[in-house]
């Protein structure tokens, strides 16, 4: 009997550790020379190379405008790496990573262009073995999302769904200014390529500790039953930013916080947080049940935007000590700028499981410190025994979920301190990533881009949930735009907000978590 | 008690303190593993000093710094705050530390960060904010005489608890005022004064006295007579004040420095028919009255700052009768 060559290779391979993602491809990053690709993509892929990741063959090829060549780009990609990645530099294994990049130079918005892009993308697969699988990456503004997409079409460079070679899209956020555009976006892409080959990007879904949520709450038997109205009081989801726009304010005066962080990143957290249990792991069940808290969440419309939401602006203030200025003093920003740096609002989500707890979700720019969590307080013990003294209560329970930094998770437990006298004392259970495992955590991109390859969807967004989210933003955002004249609330730099977003807390009895 | 102590100490710059605090730990767990133990940030606050020539030295010497950190492991930030409302400047230098104590299975380690002068009020805030944990509680311990310098209102308020030490005060009722104006603040901390905490045992003499054995009815008016040791008119007045608000009198009793400096305080009580006294050393409450029984006396915790400033960082919680006392004496 005749062993064919696959059997050949999975008998060999089974119990050989393997890379996640072997079928070759070609990674085409538009964009390429940008900051996203110097800060995070090229580190990542360095990465997952060194950790022998990355399937075989492979290559990685930059677009862009810059007019540069292959050994300038990999200069761009090697300072990159040495600034931001994880790791040192290796020079044996930069040397075997520098020779999978290229760099095209080319005007994707300019027609035509694409054959020039197909005619190298050609001859670099054909010089490396690899078999025509792609993966578009659109590290793009926003604006140039459906012309790129559009000229992919014309060139023929992609391959229908389920086709070998693939193709995929990965999309950066933010798709759309509002539902309206979000859907504009969607069809045009929809036009082009199946729902199975896009890939929405999302990178704190890449986080350990946001992936840790779904094992925290589902891998344990005593988390998910606590996991309800009956014993959680609130909810805290705190994105904080210690940073101001920097040189972002093309981008951040047509965002602001509200889109820029709530509509993508924090709901996708308060659905990890919410959801039901999957009947499985795979990514369409996944998806499906973060979906449901999505819709569930009460809307937020006219009065009622008013009585939930706030929203502020940084001015002057200090950062560690050092003063830095308000927003409307960063370069780009105009005068009259109502853009808000930072939102707090109480969300319910209104399904059986969570009837009345609300969620507050708080972000802001130039916030003392750069920390993001989740906070799930449980209900307080009853007045009696140990927390019968009103001027002692007990801190009640609280599970922490650090997303960044020191990414891990702390339960806030009561505990008697030594001695004759009935003394209570609030200690922390605490798990750290960083001295539980030893050694640094794979970088968001690492695991996505990783994802992507091996087909895996389960950490993207799918159109449903962006169109989802931005249902429910938009009535906010048209409150807000109706209120060109009221004042808009401000908070120094280095504060932890505006006094409104104190009182928002305290009209429904409860206070900010301080990080 | 653990048996040794380990540093580990670097010189940064304050924003990197982030980033080299984990290098450090990791050069601590290098021969042996290192629990982090961490129940509480403590934020000591040297008013008016410059920054001492060499932060580690000082920090070394500091024994009840070290003590503090062995005994409630602390994140400890020393903040050397000098405001001049003339110039505003961010910190340039910061020391941060690694303390380890105990050995094998049981060793653990404290986070100590000594930020070099801070100069503005306004800039205060920030750097206590970036550097203490939020999810622990947190203590500002104002080491300087309340009366005499103010500390800056959000410094405070970022504060579960605010330490401080009546002992030295120069204006008594104006510490006290400023004491009660921080519990009017909109995130108010709990006030802890060390000097209260010494007086407990004198405190509870007096209770036990009234209640079980010399008193015979409330004390007349005008028959309370307080002497204080000289340059201590704190201990007096806290006690008056917490004397007055339970009597309900509209005055003072008699407060007045004694030339006796054995005695910290000595508080008299006079009814109709009978007088109790009750004398307070560093040793012992000797209470006596003017006929049978006989005088009893209790002892006095032999303590250390540090042992103090521990047993105020375990006590979280409203301390009402410190609370109304000031409030009674700021009025």
């Amino acid at each position: 009997m005749t062993v064919d060559l696959d059997t050949l290779a999975s008998e060999l391979a089974a119990g050989e550790a393997q890379p996640v993602a072997t079928e070759p491809v070609t990674l085409v990053i538009f964009g390429g020379a940008g900051d996203l690709a110097h800060r995070k993509l090229l580190p990542a892929l360095y990465n997952l190379h060194v950790d022998g990741l990355l399937p075989p063959r492979m290559a990685v090829v930059g677009v862009g405008r810059k007019d540069i060549g292959d050994d300038q780009y990999r200069e761009f990609a090697r300072d990159g790496i040495q600034r931001f990645s994880r790791r040192s530099l290796d020079e044996e294994r930069w040397d075997s990573f520098a020779s999978s990049l290229f760099f095209v130079n080319s005007a994707i918005d300019q027609p035509g262009v694409f054959a020039s892009l197909g005619s190298r993308l050609d001859i670099i697969e054909h010089e490396r073995g690899l078999a025509g699988n792609r993966i578009y990456y659109l590290a793009v503004p926003p604006a140039l999302f459906v012309p790129t997409v559009q000229q992919l079409s014309h060139a023929r460079f992609v391959a229908p769904a389920d086709a070998r070679p693939f193709s995929r899209l990965i999309v950066e956020k933010p798709v759309g200014r509002d539902l309206a555009s979000a859907r504009a976006i969607s069809d045009a892409i929809a036009a082009v390529f199946d729902e199975h080959q896009i890939y929405r990007i999302d990178h704190y879904l890449g986080k350990e500790t946001v992936q840790n949520i779904l094992v925290l709450r589902f891998g344990n038997s005593f988390f998910e039953p606590l996991f309800n109205k009956k014993y959680i009081d609130h909810v805290q989801i705190t994105v904080a930013e210690q940073e101001g726009i920097g040189t972002r304010a093309g981008y951040y005066e047509q965002s602001g916080a509200l889109r820029d962080m709530i509509q993508n990143h924090m709901l996708q957290l308060l659905a990890l947080v919410a959801m039901e249990p999957p009947r499985s792991l795979d990514a369409d069940v996944v998806r499906d049940e973060k979906l449901e808290v999505i819709q569930s969440l009460r809307p937020l419309e006219g009065e009622a935007v008013d009585m939930a939401t706030v929203r502020a602006q940084y001015a002057a203030g200090f950062d560690l000590g050092a003063p830095v200025p308000g927003y409307k003093d960063e370069p780009g920003v105009s005068r009259s700028s109502r853009t808000e740096t930072f939102v707090a609002m109480q969300v319910f989500i209104d399904n059986w499981r969570w009837a009345g707890v609300p969620f507050f979700l708080r972000t802001g720019k130039r916030l003392p410190k750069r920390a993001s969590e989740i906070s799930i307080h449980l209900k307080e013990v009853p007045p009696i025994l140990f927390n019968r003294d009103p001027h002692r209560r007990l801190d009640p329970n609280v599970l922490t979920i650090r997303i960044q930094p020191d990414e891990g998770f702390a339960l806030g437990i009561s505990s008697k301190v030594p001695g004759p006298r009935v003394r209570i004392y609030p200690v922390n259970m605490d798990f750290r990533y960083g001295s539980t495992f030893g050694g640094s955590s794979p970088e968001a991109y690492e695991r996505l881009l990783l994802d992507v390859m091996a087909g895996d969807a389960t950490l993207f967004m799918r159109r449903d949930s962006v169109e989802g989210s931005w249902h429910w933003i938009t009535p906010i955002l048209d409150r807000w735009a109706e209120q060109t004249t009221d004042p808009l609330p401000t908070y120094g730099a280095g504060d932890w907000g505006p006094p409104e977003a104190d009182r928002l807390m305290e009209s429904a009895g409860r206070s900010w978590r301080q990080l | 008690m653990a048996p040794a102590l380990a540093a580990l100490w670097r010189s940064v710059t304050p924003a990197d303190i982030d980033t080299t605090l984990p290098d450090l730990w990791r050069d601590a767990a290098r021969d042996s593993p290192v629990s982090r133990a961490l129940m509480s940030n403590l934020v000591i606050v040297r008013h008016g000093a410059r920054p001492p020539d060499d932060e580690v030295v000082h920090l070394e010497a500091e024994s009840n710094i070290v003590r503090i950190a062995e005994r409630h492991p602390a994140r400890i930030i020393v903040l050397n705050y000098s405001p001049d409302a003339g110039r505003a400047c961010a910190p340039r230098q910061a020391t941060i530390g690694v303390l380890t104590f105990g050995a094998g299975a049981v060793r653990y380690g404290v986070e100590v960060i000594a930020v070099d002068e801070v100069c503005a009020e306004a800039s205060v805030p920030s750097i206590v904010r970036r550097l203490t944990r939020g999810d622990v509680p947190t203590t500002v311990w104002w080491t300087a005489d309340l009366s005499r310098a103010r500390p800056p209102d959000p410094m405070v308020e970022t504060g579960r608890q605010f330490l401080y030490d009546s002992t030295g005060w120069a204006e008594v009722r104006l510490g006290a005022a400023r004491a009660t104006a921080i519990l009017a603040l909109p995130h108010a901390p709990d006030l802890a004064d060390l000097n209260w905490q010494r007086l407990a045992p004198l405190r509870s003499a007096i209770v036990h006295g009234l209640r079980n054995e010399l008193g015979a009815g409330a004390p007349v008016q005008n028959g309370v007579m307080i002497r204080h040791r000289a340059g201590e008119p704190a201990a007096g007045w806290l006690l008056g004040a917490w004397l007055r608000r339970a009597l309900r009198w509209t005055s003072f009793p008699s407060i007045e420095a004694s030339s006796n400096d054995d005695e910290v305080v000595t508080v008299t009580l006079a009814g109709e028919r009978w007088e109790m006294t009750a004398r307070m050393n560093s040793q012992r409450v000797l209470v006596a009255g003017t006929g049978e029984p006989p005088p009893f006396s209790i002892p006095v915790p032999r303590q250390t700052v540090a042992d103090e400033v521990i047993s105020e960082l375990r006590s979280l919680g409203r301390d009402m009768h410190l609370r109304e006392t000031m409030l009674t004496l700021a009025t």
